[in-house]
């Protein structure tokens, strides 16, 4: 054995784990101080970044942020990079750089940048944008800040300056798990496989509490595991492959492991037990389809050339199967099925949750698409395709709302020209100045009143008629002369009088008050309705706003609109066949692995077949027992390690 | 014969289906990156459509001086995990909306919902929202909340706010007007 047998194969193991991207946390949105703000918030966390993008840009336009303008322009920053629009991304966070901006709204703006330039590739520029940050990220960004650096030095193979940023790593939790893995990556590549090792081992060993970590644990696990298997150390290998969760992501790839890293110890027997367990599994995992040919060569070397046989030949059966629901597949796929299964449930669902959820013709709804669905070139070109059918219903939607507006337009413009006469017309300004004029005498006449103590002009009507009555009794009495006796009239005259006239005069002030009060009521009654009057002058003035200069604008908009349909439509056109190429190359992909593998257990087959008739004329039913036919229930239940459990001795050839 | 163990088989197939032919898949990786280029630029002149007609539309039934908005919020709302919501304009039903676990997760978190635009006149009004969901102790919880508002010539924006009362361990419902 190699004294450093990690050297050289580590590596390439590695090479498909190199840099766990840890876990993806978007800009951490603030405290909502503008509305606006907080809307796009509301649609972000429900993965509508269309909706999110609309309404900032919405009101950045019309400059509805007044406290959050940097805060918003950062969200929409990261949103762009969301939604797949790194151009539009890159270009706002450098405009926010441009501006006088806080020093710590800057460093979050940088490390965005950097976060940006990394995924584009643009390593260099990602490392200058990560040096510009100084003291203002939060503290649990720093932690990422450290692993993307890390990450950017792998990329440019400066793994000592990775292995130095990660070596003293002092971030908690998940981060620290993260850096671990990292860190022996790092130090794999920079040919100290024995640390990496020790690293991977104690991801592999540490004590995981969430599914983040417990796949990361597992993924540590499979990489040692595999990796000390090629270094030819078994048994720390299936140490490695037993620290997988037996029902996780990563398990049907531990139990194939894990039977050959006890092949490999020569605990042939032990082996079939992993083997046996994925059998079971769906036959669609490329682990569970090695195993079909595992369990019959070590059969085989247990000496069981019969067993052997029976098993080659049920793989032989179950390959064959699964070639024939590829051959389906592949034809549901060429003749379209697949795309018209993509078409969202919901047609204004921007999130895609509603795509292909229970709408699977029969040809498709078998687990391969499923697994076809889960690669990462697919589920891209997928969101690219299914992000052109939501353009596609927005631009529909806006196509048939601008002819409603048009004919709303119509409308208003109608009904203002049928009540234009009406409002315009001077009756109104003629009355509100009659109003004023009499509004005016009225108020002069009380003042008359309070100057010249006009008693009679306050008298209620039976006092006016009451000293009608006197008036009327003294002209006659002065008419009748003094000859007359009128002494007593003349007194019942002046008493009636002086009672009346002290009834008046003792009431004048409250009664001037209350004439005085009734003229405020007036005046106010007169200011409101002027108000109304000018409120409808001013709303008649701007009523042609809510339709003048619509007309243009819907017609550019409606330009807008169709040419973009024709665009999108092309490049859904595109899309579509590029999402059906990728479709058919994965299947062809999978059908091209288990023919391979067929053609290895037909040979297995024949050899073994050989073999036994040289040994003797085989009985008709030792080939396919009743039993043991393939297919059959027992066959693929029972494990086949009791039958072909080698006397003492056999398990060691 | 000598048996290959078959631990590398599949690693094996897969390095030579990626190697059937390098070139072609080299052309199609380039279509595919133009496509993708076109389908960004696309992205986003959609966009730009979009919300230029987002505010025609807003120009055109919303006008400034009649424009009225109600928007809701959650600050912490551990007492209380709301199901629905109505809204009435001087005693009109205008809006009601039943929360998705999305949407009601959203305002947890911190989004805010624009639950009604529409036109108010100038003048006094009268806003009652209706909350019902769960409160304290999981039990049936049904409160209003009600503000009156005097309508400028400006557009007017208001917000409910679900709080919660530590000190009386109860949920609280109150509503701004944004100035």
């Amino acid at each position: 054995m190699s004294l450093n047998p990690l050297r050289g194969w580590l590596p390439a193991l590695l090479a498909g784990l190199l840099l766990l991207p840890a876990p993806g946390r978007a800009e951490e949105p603030g405290v909502v101080q503008d509305l606006p703000y907080g809307l796009a918030l509301y649609h972000f966390f429900q993965d509508r970044y269309f909706s999110a993008i609309t309404d900032l840009m919405a009101a950045r336009q019309r400059q509805r942020l007044p406290r959050q303008q940097e805060e918003a322009d950062l969200l929409l920053g990261s949103l762009y990079l969301a939604y797949g629009l790194e151009k539009p991304s890159g270009e706002l966070f450098e405009r926010i750089l441009e501006q006088q901006v806080a020093p710590a709204v800057a460093d979050r703006v940088w490390f965005n940048l950097a976060r940006l330039r990394y995924e584009q590739g643009q390593y260099d520029q990602a490392l200058k944008a990560l040096e510009r940050i100084g003291e203002g990220l939060p503290p649990e960004r720093e932690a990422e800040r450290r692993n993307l650096l890390a990450n950017i030095h792998l990329r440019r193979k400066a793994y000592d300056k990775a292995i130095a940023v990660l070596a003293d790593f002092a971030g908690e939790g998940a981060w620290k798990a993260y850096a671990r893995f990292n860190l022996g990556v790092a130090l794999v590549k920079a040919g100290r496989e024995e640390e990496g090792a020790r690293q991977l081992e104690a991801v592999g060993r540490m004590e995981a509490t969430t599914p983040e970590l417990k796949a990361l644990r597992d993924q540590a696990n499979i990489a040692l595991g595999f990796a000390w298997l090629r270094a030819e150390r078994p048994k720390a290998a299936a140490a490695a492959f037993a620290r997988v969760r037996l029902h996780g992501p990563l398990s049907n790839k531990a139990l194939l492991g894990m039977g050959w890293a006890r092949a490999r110890q020569e605990r042939l027997q032990e082996s079939l037990v992993p083997w046996l367990e994925l059998k079971v599994r769906s036959p669609l995992d490329p682990a569970v389809q090695e195993s079909l040919l595992a369990i019959p060569y070590t059969i085989e070397r247990l000496e069981k050339p019969k067993l052997a046989l029976v098993h080659y030949t049920e793989a032989s059966v179950r390959y064959e199967q699964q070639l024939a629901e590829l051959k389906r597949l592949r034809e549901a796929v060429a003749r379209g099925e697949l795309l018209q299964a993509l078409r969202p449930g919901n047609l204004d669902d921007e999130s895609g949750d509603s795509i292909y959820r229970g709408r699977l013709p029969a040809a498709l709804s078998v687990p391969y698409l499923y697994r076809l669905l889960a690669s990462n070139d697919f589920r891209s070109a997928l969101r690219n395709h299914q992000d052109l059918q939501y353009l596609r219903y927005v631009l529909g939607r806006w196509e048939h709302y601008l002819p409603v507006f048009t004919l709303m337009l119509k409308e208003r413009r109608a009904a203002y020209e049928k009540k234009l006469p009406a409002v315009t017309s001077d009756l109104l300004l003629e009355q509100l100045e009659d109003f004023r004029r009499q509004r005016a005498a009225l108020a002069a006449e009380v003042k008359r009143v309070e100057r010249e103590h006009d008693l009679r002009a306050l008298a209620d009507e039976d006092e006016a008629e009451w000293l009608d009555v006197l008036a009327d009794v003294r002209r006659r009495l002065e008419r009748l002369g003094s000859g007359a006796d009128l002494e007593e009239e003349q007194a019942k005259y002046r008493l009636f009088n002086g009672i009346l006239i002290w009834r008046i005069e003792s009431d004048f002030v409250p009664r001037l008050w209350r004439l005085k009060r009734g003229l405020q009521r007036l005046d106010q009654a007169l200011a409101e309705t002027e108000k109304q009057y000018a409120a409808l002058q001013r709303a008649w003035k701007i009523a042609p706003r809510t339709f003048e200069g619509f007309d243009d604008r819907i017609r550019g908009q409606y330009r807008r609109i169709k040419t973009l349909q024709g665009q999108v439509d092309a490049a859904l056109k595109a899309q579509q066949q590029a999402v059906q190429t990728l479709a058919l190359a994965e299947i062809d992909r999978q059908q091209a692995r288990l023919k391979s593998y067929l053609v290895r257990a037909r040979f297995a087959q024949a050899r073994l077949y050989d073999k036994l008739m040289k040994m003797q004329p085989p009985p008709a039913d030792l080939i396919a027992p009743p039993d043991e036919q393939p297919g059959a229930p027992r066959a693929a239940d029972r494990p086949p390690a009791a039958e072909a459990a080698p006397a003492a001795g056999e398990a060691r050839p | 014969m000598k048996i290959v163990p078959l631990v590398w088989l599949s690693a094996v197939l897969c390095l030579a289906g990626s190697l059937v032919s390098p070139l072609r898949a080299a052309e199609d990786g380039g279509d595919q990156a133009a496509l993708n280029e076109r389908i960004q630029d696309l992205k986003k002149a959609v966009l730009d459509l979009n919300r230029d007609l987002f505010l025609l539309e807003e120009d055109l039934l919303f006008p400034a001086n009649t424009q009225f908005s109600v928007f809701l919020s959650v600050d912490a709302g551990k007492l209380f995990q709301l199901d629905s919501v109505k809204l009435k304009i001087d005693d009109k039903l205008v809006a009601a909306h039943l929360y998705t676990e999305r949407e009601s997760a959203a305002l947890y978190r911190g989004g805010v919902q624009r639950l009604y635009v529409g036109n108010l006149a100038s003048g006094k009004h009268e806003i009652v929202a209706f909350f019902t969901g769960k409160g304290p102790n999981d039990r049936n919880y049904k409160r209003a909340t009600k503000v009156v508002i005097d309508k400028t010539e400006d557009p007017q924006f208001i917000e409910l706010k679900i709080l919660d009362d530590a000190t009386k361990e109860q949920p609280e419902f109150v509503a701004k007007v944004w100035e």
